[in-house]
């Protein structure tokens, strides 16, 4: 019985190398192992063939660039192409900010119309120097979560991203003062999840 | 807010939470009732952390239709005036057909939990928190707080109420001798339609005995349909 059931599956399979795959099975591939945050990276480093793959489908695969406080996010612009701009403080929120951390996420928040998602820990001096960069709409963006433990909390201007919002899906803000929060709401018409926590009295 | 958040069609969880309970609307700015109520179309769970004044304010201006999950949680104050709460539970379907309660005792705050039939605990529709360390206070709030939701809730029989300490096992057994047996009574006495009542044998001794003291006419006073009584 086992014999034949071996024999069964060697007439319908044979070994392939991995080589021998057409583009579109290893996109498919590809797009089962996932993509998100930096593991394309490992794909596009195999050989010039999986990184014209991977490079070819940049939407199906969701490349993107995940910028956090500790990457010279200028490098990362020479290095690789135009994909959107994750910019993240996610563990590193217990460690204290330095100039270059700042820096850096000031580099990614200038390239408004890619930055696709935003998640950070602010300070009242982080939030007045991100905020400065924050006028102009950000076309792109899908993902906000801003939030602070500093007793006085930042407050966000009227003119935050040039008070639209039209691709935003998530707001997230936790000790933050955004007196103008009412009018972005008008923009941002794709919005599914709000949550604004620790509000503090001047809303 | 509530005039902004008309456009968000597609809006599905809300949560408003404030830092501290000194965050409560002024008199003067609050306005009165519209006769048109906001209606987010897809918001399937609501979250609200403050004052009562806050909450009354918000649930007086929307209608969610589809609101499956709704979680509150108070600050500790001394009188809770829910009518616009218990306004909004009635006009919202999946609130009308709750007919569980468990309330959990914590070392900061207590929660009420209700649920239906189909549904465990686990997956509570409806939760009210109150912050609040001392028991007595506890109980003054609860007591408050259920004669509003109780309300709203009277058209379903809410058979099942299980008083425990929470799961947390937090719960550090406050047993204050100077708190009245009519405390607890004045909460039973919200659940009148309770049919299997369960308390927890570890919570504060002053409540088994209220409970077994009612005999006769008293029961009947207090929980008319009581059938069941579990001592865990």
């Amino acid at each position: 019985m086992i014999i034949k059931f071996e024999w069964y599956i060697g007439s319908f399979y044979r070994k392939v190398t991995i080589g021998t795959l057409p583009d579109d099975d290893l996109l498919e591939i590809f797009d089962f192992y996932g993509c998100g945050y930096d593991e394309w990276h490992t794909l596009v480093h195999v050989c010039r063939r999986w990184r014209n793959v991977v490079f070819a489908s940049p939407r199906r695969l969701r490349l993107q660039l995940f910028c956090t406080r500790n990457r010279s996010v200028k490098e990362m612009l020479d290095v690789w192409p135009e994909l959107p701009i994750i910019i993240s403080d996610e563990g590193w929120y217990d460690h204290p900010k330095t100039v270059e951390n700042v820096e850096n996420v000031i580099s990614a928040l200038e390239l408004n119309d890619r930055v696709s998602w935003i998640n950070l820990r602010v300070s009242c001096s982080d939030m007045e120097r991100f905020a400065a960069v924050m006028l102009d709409p950000f076309p792109a963006l899908t993902h906000l979560d801003i939030w602070s433990d500093d007793e006085m909390a930042p407050v966000i201007s009227d003119s935050f991203l040039g008070g639209s919002a039209p691709r935003l899906q998530r707001l997230s803000l936790e000790g933050i003062s955004f007196p103008a929060l009412p009018n972005l709401h008008l923009s941002a018409t794709d919005l599914v999840t709000l949550e604004l926590w620790k509000t503090p009295h001047s809303g | 807010m509530v005039t902004g958040l008309s456009a968000l069609a597609r809006l599905e969880t809300l949560s408003l939470g404030f830092r501290s309970p000194r965050s409560r609307p002024a008199k003067a700015s609050r306005r009165p009732t519209p006769l048109t109520r906001t209606v987010l179309p897809a918001l399937i769970r609501l979250d609200v952390r403050g004052v009562t004044e806050y909450l009354e304010d918000l649930v007086a201006r929307i209608d969610a239709p589809l609101l499956v999950k709704f979680r509150i949680t108070f600050f500790n104050q001394l009188v809770f005036d829910l009518l616009q709460l218990t306004k909004f539970l009635c006009r919202t379907e999946t609130f009308t057909v709750l007919n569980r309660a468990r309330v959990d005792f914590d070392e900061h705050c207590t929660t009420l939990n209700f649920s239906s039939g189909t549904e465990t605990f686990n997956e509570t529709s409806l939760s009210l928190t109150i912050s609040c360390r001392e028991l007595d206070w506890q109980l003054s709030s609860l007591s408050q707080v259920c004669n509003s939701v109780l309300l709203a809730l009277s058209a379903m029989d809410m058979g099942y109420l299980n008083l425990r300490p929470s799961t947390s096992g937090a719960y550090p057994l406050l047993i204050e001798d100077d708190m009245e047996d009519t405390q607890w009574l004045e909460l039973l006495h919200t659940f009148a339609n309770v049919k299997d009542l369960h308390l927890s044998r570890i919570l504060p001794t002053r409540i088994a005995p209220a409970v077994q003291e009612l005999t006769g006419e008293r029961v009947t006073e207090v929980l008319p349909v009581l059938q069941k009584h579990f001592p865990r």
